[in-house]
């Protein structure tokens, strides 16, 4: 089933882009490719006819509609060519940005967390989204705690400058994966908690979690329970999902991406 | 010399001397009957019975040789003397000067001479001058080194004289002897003078010669010394200083040796330097961190070799001032971008460079960074040029020269040409022509044309064997001079750049530190710099260095270092609105050189001007100051006696407050003397010629005396001295008749 899978994965998802030149006068992020454990439902799953690998949720929409708005809405000179690459990657520090979503049933080998220790001591900076509850951020914590033994992570508030380095942000907004946001329920937007890894505990309640270097810098984030990238990749998904929750995300993320190029 | 038996008397004789004819009172008409006598024997010789057949050649021979024998015997019976003036013995002075400079205690040969240089200058005076001198004139003793005073003997000199004034020396004793009857000067050193400046040999000249006799090795095999070390005095805490040291050596084979720098006892820097058996000179450049605010006394050392054989010139002492004041860069950048976070990182925790960014996000927003209250560069570059000038370095990233007003524009030239600082421009698609700086004042500034002629010039760079390289230039630029551990590759195995900013011509002042060596071999100006008014500006035509941080291994510095260290340099040239230097002349006077300007640096005159120097022994001076060469421009001096370091502070006073500031300086150090071990010929030949005196060994010493029984100078009486009875006379008339005789023979007309 995991070999159907993949080669179904591998038959949906663009071209591997490494293959060709970077334009490295360009801004681009790359999305982390991990293995995940479990079967189907939690390394894997299928939605909108085609399987999808937990590393790839949202991917390259997401990306792509990000790209353009960032591009239209500050003078980030930005790549929308989609790319990938595993922790591993010979060429990681070309991307000083990597985005991960999904991370509540990642796997990872000790290759990938000397990796990911390299390209972070370096100034490379980590932004993982989409998951949901107590267990799957207990999951990415785990990787982590491997990662950066000597870290701790912080809730990241809003009077960090992260939340006003372009807009204004005075509070972090949960963004539901379109097929879990109606257009009928406003004040409930948490996903809910069969779609996520048991036990979930609270899912209600967004937040910013980072890990800082010795300067005081964020270099890891976390968006816990909330979707960001979803707010990205459907945007065109109704008028109201964009007014209510693309237009957060695209905030926040452009917030990210500029906090990112100046610290 | 071995002719003097022959003629009797020593060739000054003849060169001060003039020949004269005694047995008559017209020696002409005694000329003209030798004559005629000649040529009555040489018509015989050519007419006679036993020549007529003979060549018209062979008698014309036999003739010309009975006619120069019957001119000699003529010259001869005309009594021919000369006519000279002998100083009279007993009634002259001379001045026997004797080196006493630290110099003089090094070996006066090999390495296995235990002699010291000194040592030979006393045998020199004991077994050869004194014998012999004391029979033409009264000697005087002398011994000099940075000073000269009178002796009565030399058993109790010492060779501790931390310099040499060996032309001042002698010219004090020269003027020393004016109502006195000087015959002539000996002077006895290693011509190891460090003091004397060209014009100072026009004091020589008053008449007298003087005589140099050179004591200490022509060559020093195998010598290993530190001969120059050029550095900054003074520099900010934290930052790389770079020294360019000079070696000098006679080494016999290819070698190598390690410079170190130390600041005490602490080890700065180490750096392993070839020398060649080919290139006596050998020039190499250390860095090394200047630490905290403070002096250091920094020892530069060569490591001696095996053949080394005078260990105290292996070491230069040089004062650095350390001042904890920061410099102030500021970086405008239109677009965020990854070079802009890395560089601001490079310079985090930087304890010398206080960056101030500021960053066009959006259309309409701006992201500043370091600034010290909410106002600050709200419109970009600041608006008054009061605060534009408070910044040492500018550095313009992707910005549109749009950006800015006019007004900035101007400002922004004059920043480099007026006030000093230095502009470094990066790549950007909004840089140079790209971003319509090639029709701006600063345009004057940069070191290459741009022009946007040729559409933009901003491109992405994919050829992943396109690797930077420095020039020539750039081997030994401070610009490019930071410090890599031992990697000799530093710049071969960073990793490639991304982009590319294709400059334009470089102007005739613009030098070249790096370039982009592409893949097909095409190297492409990367750096370039050039010094302009009294500051520098910069062209980066790239701005994918970030990749150097991002990979290298996380313990790499390169990328950090590199950005540290050009605009540290680059931060160097800019001037303090208020400051002083300090400097020594020649004549061992402290010259505190003042200048005051405003914030905009404009000259402006002083209130008042307070100086206090303290000398090594804890004394206290106050310094008077006069006007200098312009407005707000004062010059004080204070007459330094005693060597080491001085502390200078100066408080001043104008209409924007009062500022104290201190410096130091080393007077008077000893490593001078032992710079040149080797004897300086050339030096002592110098003084003899400019004053009609001789160089001599000391082997000839011994025929001083009789030299100076010629000596141009001194109470003199004129004498005659017979010619006739010369020994090379009589032999060259037996020699004219042996060949008549010869010849003849040889012809069968005997």
């Amino acid at each position: 089933m995991r070999s159907v899978s993949m080669l179904l994965l591998s038959m949906a998802l663009p071209a591997f882009a490494g293959d060709a030149p970077l334009d490295l006068t360009e801004f681009r992020v790359a999305r982390v490719e991990y293995d995940s454990v479990g079967g189907w439902g939690q390394a894997y799953y299928g939605f909108e006819g085609r399987v999808w690998d937990r590393w790839e949720t949202d991917y390259p929409q997401a990306e792509q509609n990000f790209g353009r708005r960032l591009a239209e809405l500050t003078r980030i000179v930005t790549s929308t060519r989609p790319e990938r690459r595993r922790l591993t990657a010979t060429d990681l520090g070309d991307f000083p940005l990597l985005f991960m979503s999904d991370v509540g049933y990642m796997d990872y080998t000790p290759e990938e967390v000397r990796g990911l220790r390299d390209y972070l001591a370096n100034g490379g900076f980590l932004w993982a989204d989409d998951f949901w509850g107590q267990a799957e951020w207990a999951s990415f914590e785990r990787f982590l705690r491997n990662v950066l033994p000597d870290g701790q992570w912080r809730v990241v508030g809003t009077d960090h400058p992260v939340f006003n380095t372009v807009f204004e942000i005075e509070e972090m907004p949960q963004i539901p994966a379109s097929s879990f946001a109606s257009p009928y329920y406003e004040g409930y937007t948490a996903e809910p908690r069969g779609a996520h890894r048991q036990p979930t505990g609270s899912l209600e309640t967004p937040t910013m979690r980072g890990y800082f270097d010795d300067e005081g810098r964020l270099m890891v984030i976390g968006t816990h329970n909330t979707d960001i990238a979803d707010g990205w990749e459907r945007e065109a998904y109704g008028q109201w999902y964009f007014e209510r929750f693309s237009t957060k995300s695209y905030r926040l993320g452009v917030n990210v991406i500029v906090y990112v190029l100046t610290h | 010399m071995w002719f003097e038996p022959l003629v009797k008397y020593p060739p000054q004789a003849f060169e001060n001397g003039e020949v004269v004819f005694t047995n008559v009172v017209q020696p002409v008409w005694w000329l003209v009957a030798a004559l005629v006598v000649a040529l009555l024997v040489a018509a015989s010789a050519l007419l006679g019975l036993n020549m007529r057949t003979l060549s018209p050649g062979r008698r014309g021979t036999v003739a010309l040789l009975q006619i120069a024998f019957v001119v000699g015997i003529g010259v001869l019976l005309a009594g021919p003397a000369l006519e000279i003036a002998m100083i009279r013995p007993g009634a002259n002075v001379v001045a026997v000067m004797v080196d006493t400079s630290l110099s003089m205690g090094f070996p006066a040969g090999t390495r296995e001479s235990r002699q010291s240089r000194l040592d030979v200058a006393r045998v020199v005076i004991a077994d050869r001058l004194g014998p012999t001198l004391g029979e033409v004139a009264d000697v005087v003793l002398f011994g000099f080194d940075e000073s000269v005073s009178r002796r009565d003997t030399f058993d109790d000199m010492q060779a501790t004289g931390e310099q040499t004034r060996l032309v001042e020396a002698t010219a004090n004793v020269l003027s020393g002897f004016q109502r006195e009857p000087l015959a002539a000067v000996i002077v006895l050193s290693d011509g190891a003078d460090n003091v004397t400046l060209a014009q100072e040999f026009a004091e020589l000249a008053t008449g007298v010669p003087v005589h140099t006799i050179g004591i200490g090795p022509l060559e020093v095999p195998g010598e290993v010394r530190l001969a120059k070390v050029t550095m900054p005095a003074d520099t900010t805490a934290g930052s790389q200083v770079t020294a360019q040291v000079q070696i000098e050596h006679s080494s016999v084979a290819d070698g190598r040796a390690m410079l170190r720098v130390r600041d005490g006892e602490r080890l700065l820097a180490a750096l392993p330097v070839e020398l060649p058996k080919d290139a006596s000179t050998v020039r190499a450049e250390i860095s090394f961190d200047s630490g905290a605010g403070g002096i250091r006394e920094l020892s530069f050392d060569i490591e001696p070799s095996a053949d080394d054989q005078l260990e105290p010139n292996n070491h230069i002492q040089r004062l650095l001032t350390v001042s904890e004041r920061r410099r102030r860069v500021l970086y405008l950048e239109g677009e965020p971008r990854w070079e802009y976070k890395y560089l601001r990182r490079a310079l985090a925790r930087d304890d010398v460079l206080k960056l101030v960014s500021w960053l066009r996000t959006t259309e309409r927003k701006t992201y500043r960074q370091g600034v010290a209250d909410a106002d600050d560069l709200v419109d970009g570059l600041p608006a008054d040029r009061e605060t534009l000038y408070g910044f040492d370095v500018i550095v313009l990233g992707s910005l549109a020269a749009t950006e800015l007003t006019e007004q900035q524009h101007a400002w922004l030239e004059s920043f480099v040409a007026q006030r000093g600082g230095s502009v470094l421009v990066l790549a950007g698609r909004d840089a140079l022509a790209d971003g319509g700086w090639d029709v701006q004042p600063l345009a004057d500034a940069l070191p290459v044309v741009i022009s946007r002629e040729s559409g933009p010039t901003y491109e992405a760079v994919t050829d992943p064997r396109a690797l930077v390289q420095p020039t020539a230039a750039g081997l030994v630029s401070a610009l490019t001079q930071f410090p890599h551990g031992d990697d000799p590759d530093v710049w071969g195995s960073l990793p490639p750049l991304g982009d590319l900013q294709r400059l334009g011509e470089a102007k005739p002042a613009a030098t070249t530190l790096l370039e982009l060596l592409t893949g097909d071999n095409e190297r492409i100006p990367l750096l370039v710099t050039q010094p302009y008014g009294l500051g520098t500006t910069a062209v980066l035509a790239t701005a994918t260095t970030w990749r150097w941080q991002m990979r290298t291994p996380p313990d790499d510095p390169r990328h950090r270092m590199f950005w540290r260290h050009l605009l540290r340099q680059l931060a160097e040239t800019a001037q303090r609105p208020r400051d002083f230097q300090v400097g020594t002349s020649t004549a061992g006077e402290l010259m505190v050189h003042v200048s005051t300007n405003d914030a905009t640096f404009e000259p402006t005159d002083l209130l008042q001007v307070n100086a206090r120097i303290t000398a090594p022994d804890n004394s206290e001076t106050t310094v008077a100051f006069a006007g200098g060469d312009g407005p707000g421009r004062l010059v004080g001096k204070h007459a330094a006696t005693v060597p080491g370091v001085y502390r200078v502070d100066v408080e001043l006073t104008d209409e924007g407050g009062v500022e104290t500031m201190t410096r130091f300086v080393r007077v008077g150090s000893t490593d001078v003397e032992y710079q040149n071990p080797e004897q300086n010929v050339a030096l002592l030949e110098r003084v003899a010629d400019a004053t009609g005196g001789r160089y001599w060994t000391p082997g000839q010493a011994s025929d001083i005396a009789e030299h100076l029984r010629f000596s141009s100078s001194g109470i003199r009486t004129i004498r005659l001295l017979s010619l006739w009875d010369m020994p090379i006379v009589f032999i060259g008339l037996l020699a004219l008749k042996f060949c008549e005789w010869l010849l003849r023979r040889r012809w069968g007309r005997i």
